[in-house]
């Protein structure tokens, strides 16, 4: 390989290794150590390709003196610039899941639970029919379906109550543990 | 055993590898290499080029040292770093107490019949 190649290669490696500090401060990395690395190579005697292998032996590799570097620079630095928008990303769907899983939930359990007290308050006006010949089972007001088949559907109050009331409470915890982690 | 001498050596040579960066900068500014040089004539203080740069960059980030970018005529430009004013206190006290513990040291070699060599 050429020496202004592996030159090259060596101060572009270097500068993604240090893309952990800011740009500023990788730039004026990488210049001080491209000016060593010439000024060595001026200095030395012998062929010039063994002498810039020479010289950049004695740098270390570009991840190990990057990570001399970055050991004190990052010590007690906020985290980089790319995980912020992660985490908001992240934040973002688990907020929607939460809101979604919150409207669901209490949404059809109250409607349960509302259920079972219209069937409690107001027996004869609302039930359950059986429409389209046995096809479909609907819960209404009466005057809605008035061709459909009532069925005596005293066990909509305990079935409706208990499952909305369930699936309240279910909400309720997941809601819960899904914000402990938001 | 070899490894043992070798974390002495580091332990040795932390504190006063530092001191010395400090020491050579009090006279003038210097780029990195040519603080290379200077500590290269020293036994003990032999570093490699990978281990003074991050190791200025430090000292920088306390305060101690200052940093310039100069171009001399046709060639490019060079990193100097010079003593701040923090850094040339912190060099006083530095000695002080170096000092202090050399002859701490060598009072202990006596009073343990160790033979000294001059100073």
């Amino acid at each position: 390989m050429a020496r202004s190649e592996l030159i090259h290669n060596y101060l572009a490696e270097l500068q993604i290794y240090l893309s952990r500090v800011s740009e500023v401060q990788a730039q004026e990395v990488v210049q001080e150590i491209e000016s060593h690395i010439y000024d060595a190579l001026a200095m030395q005697q012998g062929p010039e390709d063994s002498a810039v292998e020479a010289i950049l032996a004695r740098l270390g590799t570009a991840r190990e003196l990057a990570a001399g570097y970055i050991d004190h620079i990052t010590i007690g630095v906020a985290p980089p610039k790319g995980l912020k928008p992660l985490s908001r990303v992240r934040k973002g769907i688990s907020k929607g899941i939460y809101h979604l899983i919150c409207i669901l939930g209490y949404a059809n359990g109250a409607t349960l639970v509302l259920l079972a007290l219209l069937k409690l308050l107001l027996p004869s006006s609302f039930g359950v029919w059986i429409a389209e010949h046995g096809n479909s089972v609907v819960i209404a007001f009466s005057q809605l379906e008035p061709q459909a088949n009532e069925i005596p559907a005293l066990w909509l109050i305990p079935v409706a109550s208990l499952s909305g009331a369930g699936l309240l409470y279910l909400t309720r915890q997941i809601a819960r543990i899904l914000k402990m982690h938001l | 055993m070899e490894s043992s001498e070798q974390k002495w050596d580091v332990q040795f040579r932390k504190g006063s590898l530092e001191m010395a960066i400090l020491a050579l900068l009090h006279h003038k500014p210097l780029f990195g290499l040519q603080i290379l040089h200077k500590l290269h004539e020293f036994e003990s203080l032999q570093i490699t080029d990978g281990t003074l740069y991050p190791l200025l960059d430090r000292l920088k980030r306390e305060g101690v040292i200052d940093s310039f970018w100069l171009q001399e005529g046709e060639e490019r430009p060079r990193k100097y770093y010079r003593l701040s004013a923090a850094g040339a206190d912190k060099l006083n006290a530095l000695q002080a107490r170096w000092q202090q513990s050399v002859d701490d040291i060598y009072a202990l070699f006596e009073q343990s019949g160790l033979a000294t060599t001059t100073r």
